[in-house]
């Protein structure tokens, strides 16, 4: 059981050219999306995380090494933490998606999000930052707060954001949050 | 169980100009914003709502005409609902999100603090007694969301309550069934139940 700040990866090339990638290579990040994850790595220095965790997608463990630069903590990969397939329409731009539903469409579905980010949240133990995808971190945030992917519409996690759970209690403590709260930051033990 | 449904208004003249607009105005909804309300009000349809209120601005009375009409029902216009209290900069240009502000911006630009919506809506809240459907504001609604989840302004920036989005919450608990939805899922449609006073699947 542990505390996790959830991280949404930077903006990347497949954000600009508006290409949905599941690909673990191709779209690093730009330097716009540098900055972005350099402001959120700021804001937790200080705090003692005992690892970063990364998506194994290339846009996450840009994210990852910028973060672990700024705040000397080390990194390993997950798999769990990895973006939603995209099937066929995988490197395709968003205009090409067509009406309806993840499963219609042959992305991943909700479940199987679902399933593997419950499951990497039950693994950890004490503080730590995993950086991820917008859909992954959505769905994680959405169990804890027991809602299913239609009622979870209203939560918009952007690039370079932070959320926070404690997986013991389930309680959510930010929801993609541009700066770590004055309460959140006391809390954690930071600068 | 009973259940209050807030639902935003939709897009309007005042959001279009970017012009923060609460009192002394006439700013209808777009013909965007009229088929994003029609649209919500078509999710509402089958549900066993009792009561009404809509905001007094007339982004909000717009709205609340056209989900009326769906529900067969009439608004009661409710002021503590009204649209955040902008003071001087009332009628004036700003392009960005309220919500994104500090307290201390909005201090410095008149505009009513984080607390005062909470404090507004809270009230409000503790009066409802049965199924209703609320017409109100983006801020209003995402600063009551945010308490009830126990997160301040810092903490809730993702939370984003769209044009016509529907945040349903239980009465008296105030546990959120759906947060800024456009489609409310068949299984929640289960759970609220429906006209007829049957929760469908239950025997």
């Amino acid at each position: 059981m542990a505390t996790i700040f959830l991280i949404r990866h930077g903006e990347s090339e497949a954000n600009v050219k508006e290409v949905l990638s599941d690909s673990l290579e191709g779209y690093p990040l730009t330097e716009k999306g540098k900055d972005e994850i350099r402001r959120i790595s700021l804001q937790l220095k200080g705090i003692k995380f005992d690892k970063i965790i990364s998506s194994p997608v290339l846009r996450a463990r840009e994210s990852a090494d910028i973060i672990s630069k700024v705040t000397g903590i080390r990194i390993e990969v997950d798999e769990r933490l990895r973006e939603s397939s995209m099937g066929v329409y995988n490197n395709k731009h968003y205009f090409e998606l067509p009406e309806g539903g993840r499963e219609a469409k042959g992305l991943e579905s909700w479940d199987s999000i679902s399933t593997r980010m419950v499951d990497f949240s039950r693994n950890q133990g004490g503080t730590i930052i995993a950086v991820s995808h917008q859909i992954t971190i959505r769905v994680l945030l959405a169990h804890f707060l027991q809602l299913g992917e239609l009622e979870s519409y209203g939560l918009d996690i952007s690039k370079g954001t932070l959320s926070v759970i404690d997986s013991a209690s389930g309680k959510v403590s930010a929801i993609g949050s541009m700066r770590l709260s004055e309460r959140l930051k006391s809390r954690m033990g930071g600068d | 169980m009973k259940y209050a449904i807030f639902i935003r208004h939709g897009e309007s003249e005042s959001n279009v100009l970017t012009i923060l607009a609460s009192r002394n105005e006439s700013y209808h909804l777009t013909n965007k914003g009229i088929s994003q309300v029609k649209r919500t009000a078509s999710q509402l349809h089958d549900l066993d709502i009792k009561s009404m209120y809509t905001s007094p601005v007339t982004r909000a009375r717009d709205t609340g005409d056209i989900i009326a009409k769906e529900l067969n029902l009439k608004p009661e216009v409710r002021e503590e609902i009204r649209e955040t209290d902008f003071g001087k900069s009332e009628g004036k240009l700003f392009p960005g999100k309220i919500s994104e502000l500090t307290d201390e911006e909005r201090g410095d630009m008149g505009i009513e603090s984080w607390s005062s919506h909470v404090n507004r809506m809270r009230s409000f809240f503790s009066g409802l007694r049965e199924n209703s459907v609320i017409v109100s504001h983006g801020f209003l609604i995402k600063a009551f969301v945010s308490d009830l989840l126990q997160l301040n302004s810092d903490e809730s920036y993702g939370l984003t309550i769209r044009f016509a989005s529907i945040t349903i919450v239980t009465i008296p608990d105030g546990k959120l069934l759906t947060i800024g939805s456009v489609v409310l899922s068949k299984e929640l449609k289960e759970i609220l139940g429906n006209k007829s006073g049957k929760h469908t699947g239950d025997f």
